[in-house]
């Protein structure tokens, strides 16, 4: 037995959380590199009553599904959920050991690799074989650099990798669900359920998608556009000072100098002609998309994909476009 | 101006710049740069990491100044951070902050709020200042507690409807009623910084003692029956500030609130703006340094013609000139807390010059953040133009820039004459009798002094000290002419004073950035000081041209035009003809 | 019950970032450093937790060079009792899970019974030394907790931060670890008073060598940064053009390619 990469699965709801689907994907990509094959790519799924979860999981990506089911696995404790992939690990001997980059990948990961005695990396966005060695490529200093990572000798290479790193695996396989039934010893941790957050707030800081109007938007009620923008990405709505100033938006919608300071992974500036003020408060996103009727605007100098347009015809096609995507 | 009182029982401290005027480079008392203890860099650090993660959250210049109300939340947090009780020594309940350091918490106020750092430097750096400095151990126990804490808020007042820079001319009395036991006071007093808001005020009035009219200081708390205060003054600038008169209406001070020894009150206050000016110079060079930071945060991100505007000469010019001078202004004003800090030195010039200096930079930086902004300079969106409102009044308050040019001429060549005395002419009053000394008299003292030369300057940066120290030399010899050819009439050439402070300025900036150059280079390398050098060398380039200027313009002037165009417009009432209509 | 705080002195986020030249950090020369902004959370939960009468001692701790011991400084001035600085120049390159080892030899025979630390450190953006440090200690662990609640037997609630502005209720067995997510609390500001009470709390200073980690402690197992890059960008923006739907398309390709939020 025991495999090359092992793939620690995420469900929820009876269902595959998308990130699994990237992780395979990921593995599966970089396999070659390592000269392996698509058998050497296997999966460990914690949980319980989740046969089906596993199934669908062997059907698309993984040669082998590590079931591991226990009562004290239905919902996600870091302390099972750790003894559980540690004992798969053991048994499975990988090369790598990927996690998704998400609230509980990220949280057991040190466990395990701690439990290890190995190292990890975090948050990673490529990993690549360079002069016969795993290389992991993350962001340090909040994604003003990309730190690129040698995991040292120590096996397994563990690492969480971040949503889009890769494409969602797409292929189908014809793999084995295996059940195993390792002691999970006495627990500390217990999950108690999940709960909505405060409605209400508006925390720009922690978005992962802001959309945010400008002077260009004209109007308090023409923001429409762009909330409904921001929904469909599930994403925060932000301002530049003359919206909050004219009371289009409350003062926690404004970004720059004067506002909150955010670094999303996706920013979409509307109508925002790039004052300064703003620029300073937002040039650390990932992405930055630009909107303005100005050619001449200085948000073009740090959008990395700008629009000379009306906004009033972009930003709806956009919002319909993404709406289309996501199927809703 | 700063010659009130009767000191005649003390030796005179000894004074850096006085003696510069009188041929003497006293370089001990300037080398190496002034540097904190370990202990107090720490504790400085900590105070500016509190202050900045609180003013992020919570001190809004901008919106300070468009409410244009005092803020009291602002004030209430300071007051919770312990920051009005920076200053008082902690067997009071304050931080006991060395001078430097407060020097220091000021730039950075001011960075943020320039309202705000004028309420806590007239709270502690002069309304407060007079107790620490001249209260009896009870004064102190009952009123620094309240002060450190916030309780209450100080102020400072001295001027009055008619006595501004003729502070000596003020008109509030205080009179001894024997029968209550009270000082009585009457009188108004303007432009009372904290004015409204204040619960204790530092007053300087008349009072006849032992049959001499003579000024003394008290301290009345807000609480005594007949004190009250007028309406906020709106303003340029400052608008968070509180400025208001003070109405002394038969107010009963008590004995106990009579503040030092009574008849010295004039001589207090001229020493308590001693240290108010520093401070209120390193709070110019905070709002300098963010003008800094903002304009060329923009001239990077703004592009004209394909490229930042920061590449194009006439920007490069401005952002030049603004940092040169910052690092000068900023040099000055350490290099002065630091000699202050060692005590024993009197260090009224260096204050003033500190001032002088560090105010008209700032608002030389403000006006070329303004034009590099563009048309968004002039927009309130920006802080720009409110940085050029706030800092205008520095070139007026504690002290308008004149005076003070005055006085630091008129202290440079008194202490001149003082120095010619020597030679032997048993000489009563120097400056009048000044015109009799003997050439030859002169010349002696001159050969002792010639040649004096920086000590242990480094390549890099002896050019400049020597062109200093030529400076130096050229700016005694200039002042002792000026003295000779007007004896005690210097006293009526503010053209000459003028000329004269204007290149003591320039020349105490000049050896202050030497200092803080040669002395990095001394600790840390040539590599860690190449800014330094840089710094000073440039500076000190446009420094010496304007000095050999200023001291040429002494002698060979148009001044009697100037007289003349002045004196004939105000003959005619203002501009006068009308060319086409 | 006692409470200890792990911090880290790190890079203000507004210094200008340069990298090295060896290409394998940023330039430290130009820098200044402050206290993790995360941490000043976590040092606020557990002050709460003093204040509330719950806990008698808050202790804070750090692993880093010489510089470190400021932002313990820090720490001390806002209320933290006492400091222990894991003093080595070495630790700035060292895996998390090292530094994670390093602290639980120094603290080792205290009893802590909660261990808090921020959910990151805006430097290395690790993520790890507090998951590490409760598997280390055989404890449990929760991160990015946006609440904290002592309970009756010995537990504490915590509410997790998930995505979409959902919380997972945790109950942890004390002793245990938790990771603080910003906005958990709103963090005080250390006053003048306390920073001059400050001067007089202790900072207990251990090597590596002291905790019995030689000098191969780091490094000897291959863990190091290869390079460190700026993150690709390209000059200026890619300008779309053409009808709105057809412009629509070509944005939504580019932030499924490269943001992964669709």
């Amino acid at each position: 037995m025991g495999c090359k990469i092992l793939v620690v699965a995420e469900h929820e709801g009876g269902a595959v959380r998308d990130i699994t689907w990237e992780l395979l994907g990921l593995a599966h990509a970089v396999a070659p590199q390592g000269g392996w094959g698509a058998a050497d790519i296997k999966a460990v799924l914690p949980g319980q009553g989740i046969g089906a979860v596993a199934a669908a999981i062997a059907g698309r990506g993984a040669a082998e599904v590590l079931l591991v089911e226990a009562p004290e696995l239905q919902d996600y404790a870091c302390d099972g959920y750790d003894r559980a992939i540690e004992a798969v690990v053991k048994a499975e001997q990988p090369e790598i050991l990927l996690f998704g980059h998400t609230p509980n990948g990220w949280d057991v990961a040190p466990l395990v690799a701690a439990g290890l005695g190995v190292p990890l990396a975090t948050e990673c966005s490529q990993i690549a074989r360079e002069d016969g060695r795993w290389l992991f490529s993350r962001k340090a200093f909040n994604g003003k650099f990309i730190q690129v990572l040698d995991l040292g000798k120590a096996r397994p290479l563990v690492a969480t990798v971040q949503k889009g790193a890769a494409g969602p695996f797409a292929g189908t396989t014809a793999g084995q669900v295996r059940a195993v039934t390792p002691a999970l010893g006495v627990l500390k941790a217990r999950f108690v359920e999940t709960k909505k957050g405060e409605a209400g707030g508006v925390d720009l800081t922690q978005a992962p998608v802001i959309v945010a109007g400008g002077r260009g938007v004209g109007a308090a009620d023409k923001f429409e556009i762009i909330k409904s923008l921001a929904a469909a990405l599930g994403g925060q709505v932000g301002a530049s000072r003359p919206v909050t100033d004219m009371g289009w938006l409350p003062h926690q919608h404004q970004v720059g100098s004067s506002g909150v300071t955010v670094n999303p992974k996706l920013y979409i500036a509307c109508g925002i002609s790039g004052a300064i003020q703003h620029i300073v408060g937002m040039k650390g996103s990932g992405y930055i998309v630009a909107i303005n009727k100005d050619a001449e605007a200085p948000i073009f100098g740090v959008a990395d994909v700008g629009v000379v347009g009306d906004l009033f015809e972009i930003v709806p096609a956009l919002t319909k476009a993404v709406k289309e995507a996501r199927g809703q | 101006m700063g010659k009130g009182g009767k000191d005649g029982d003390r030796v005179p401290a000894k004074s850096f710049m006085k003696a510069l005027f009188a041929g003497h480079l006293e370089s001990s008392m300037v080398f190496p740069y002034p540097r904190q203890s370990d202990e107090a860099r720490d504790t400085l650090r900590l105070v500016l990491e509190s202050f900045r993660d609180w003013a992020k959250e919570h001190l809004d210049g901008a919106a300070i100044d468009h409410a244009a109300t005092f803020p009291v939340q602002v004030v209430k947090d300071l007051k919770d951070l312990g920051m009005l009780g920076l200053t008082v020594p902690e067997e009071y309940g304050g931080a006991g902050l060395p001078l430097t350091s407060y020097c220091r918490v000021m730039e950075e106020v001011c960075r943020y709020c320039a309202s705000t750092c004028t309420i806590v430097g007239a709270h502690l750096g002069i309304g407060s200042k007079g107790i620490l400095l001249y209260g009896s151990d009870d004064q102190k126990k009952r009123f620094l507690p309240l002060v450190a804490k916030g309780e209450l808020l100080a102020a400072y007042a001295l001027t009055e409807p008619t006595s501004g820079s003729d502070a000596a001319s003020l008109k509030t009395r205080a009179v001894w009623d024997p029968a209550k036991d009270v000082w009585v006071l009457n009188g108004t007093k303007r432009y009372i910084t904290n004015g409204g808001h204040a619960g204790l005020y530092t007053v300087f009035a008349r009072t006849e003692i032992g049959g001499k009219d003579t000024i003394s200081a008290f301290i009345v708390t807000r609480d005594l029956p007949g004190v009250s205060t007028g309406k906020e003054e709106e303003k340029l600038g400052l608008k968070g500030s509180s400025t208001t008169d003070l109405y002394l209406a038969n107010v009963p001070v008590p004995k106990g609130n009579l503040l030092g020894e009574p008849g010295r009150g004039f001589k207090y206050a001229m020493e308590i703006l001693n240290d108010g000016r520093v401070s209120l110079a390193a709070g110019a060079v905070g709002g300098a340094k963010e003008m800094i930071d903002r304009a060329v945060e923009f001239a990077r991100q703004r592009r004209q013609f394909d490229r930042p505007i920061a590449e194009f000469e006439m920007i490069r010019a401005k952002i030049a000139e603004m940092v040169t001078g910052t690092y000068a202004a900023e040099s000055m004003v350490y290099l002065t807390t630091g000699l202050a800090e060692r005590g024993g030195i009197d260090y009224s010039i260096e204050s003033a010059l500190s001032k002088i200096f560090s105010s008209e930079n700032a608002w030389r930086v403000v006006n070329h953040a303004v034009q590099i902004a563009g048309g968004n300079g002039f927009i309130r969106e920006y802080p720009y133009e409110r940085y050029l409102r706030d800092c205008r009044i520095n070139m007026i308050f504690e002290g308008t820039n004149e005076i003070l040019r005055v006085f630091v001429a008129l202290a440079g060549v008194q202490n001149l004459g003082e120095e010619l005395k020597k030679v032997g002419q048993a000489l009563k009053d120097p400056i009048s009798q000044i015109g009799v000394l003997s050439e030859f008299a002169v010349k002696k003292i001159r050969q002792a002094i010639t040649d004096e030369q920086f000590p242990d300057i480094r390549p890099p940066l002896q050019k400049t000290a020597a062109r200093a120290a030529h400076y130096a030399e050229a700016l005694s010899v200039t002042a002792e002419k000026a003295l000779r050819q007007h004896g005690k009439g210097i006293i009526e050439r503010e053209y000459v004073q003028e000329r004269l402070s204007e290149a003591a300025g320039d020349l105490y900036a000049l050896i202050a950035c030497l200092s803080r150059a040669n002395t990095r280079i001394a600790q840390a390398g040539e590599a860690s000081a190449r800014r330094d050098i840089l710094m000073t060398r440039t500076f000190g380039n446009a420094a010496w041209r304007r000095i050999r200027r200023l001291l040429y313009q002494v002698e060979n002037n148009q001044d009697a035009n100037v007289t003349r165009v002045s004196d004939l417009t105000c003959e005619m009432g203002g501009y006068g003809e009308d060319l086409i209509g | 019950m006692k409470g200890l705080v792990l911090i880290k002195q790190v890079p203000n986020t507004d210094s200008p970032f340069r990298i090295n030249s060896a290409g394998t950090w940023v330039d430290e020369s130009n820098l200044t450093y402050v206290l993790n902004d995360y941490d000043r959370y976590a040092l606020e939960a557990l002050l709460r937790l003093k204040d509330a009468g719950a806990m008698t001692e808050v202790v804070a701790l750090t692993a880093g060079p010489e510089r470190a011991s400021q932002a313990l400084r820090t720490c001390l001035a806002t209320g933290a009792d006492r400091a222990i600085h894991i003093k080595d120049d070495a630790l700035t390159a060292a895996a998390p899970l090292v530094v994670a080892r390093a602290i639980c030899a120094a603290i080792k025979g205290e009893a802590f019974d909660l261990i808090a630390c921020g959910l990151q450190a805006d430097d290395d953006n690790h993520m790890q030394i507090g998951g590490a440090v409760a598997r280390l200690l055989d404890r449990p662990c929760a991160s990015a907790a946006m609440s904290l609640e002592l309970r009756d037997g010995g537990t504490a609630r915590v509410e997790r931060e998930l995505e979409n502005n959902r919380l997972q209720v945790v109950d942890l067995k004390l002793p245990a670890v938790i990771t603080v997510q910003t906005g958990i609390n709103e963090p005080r500001y250390a006053s003048l008073k306390g920073i001059m009470a400050a001067k007089k709390k202790e900072i207990r200073t251990v090597t590596l060598a002291d905790l019995g980690m030689g000098a191969d402690a780091i490094g000897a197992d291959g863990y190091r940064t290869v390079r460190l890059t700026p993150p690709p960008k390209g000059k200026g923006a890619e300008m779309l053009q053409g009808p709105a739907d057809q412009v629509a398309r070509e944005l939504l390709k580019r932030i499924r390619e490269k943001t992964g939020v669709i």
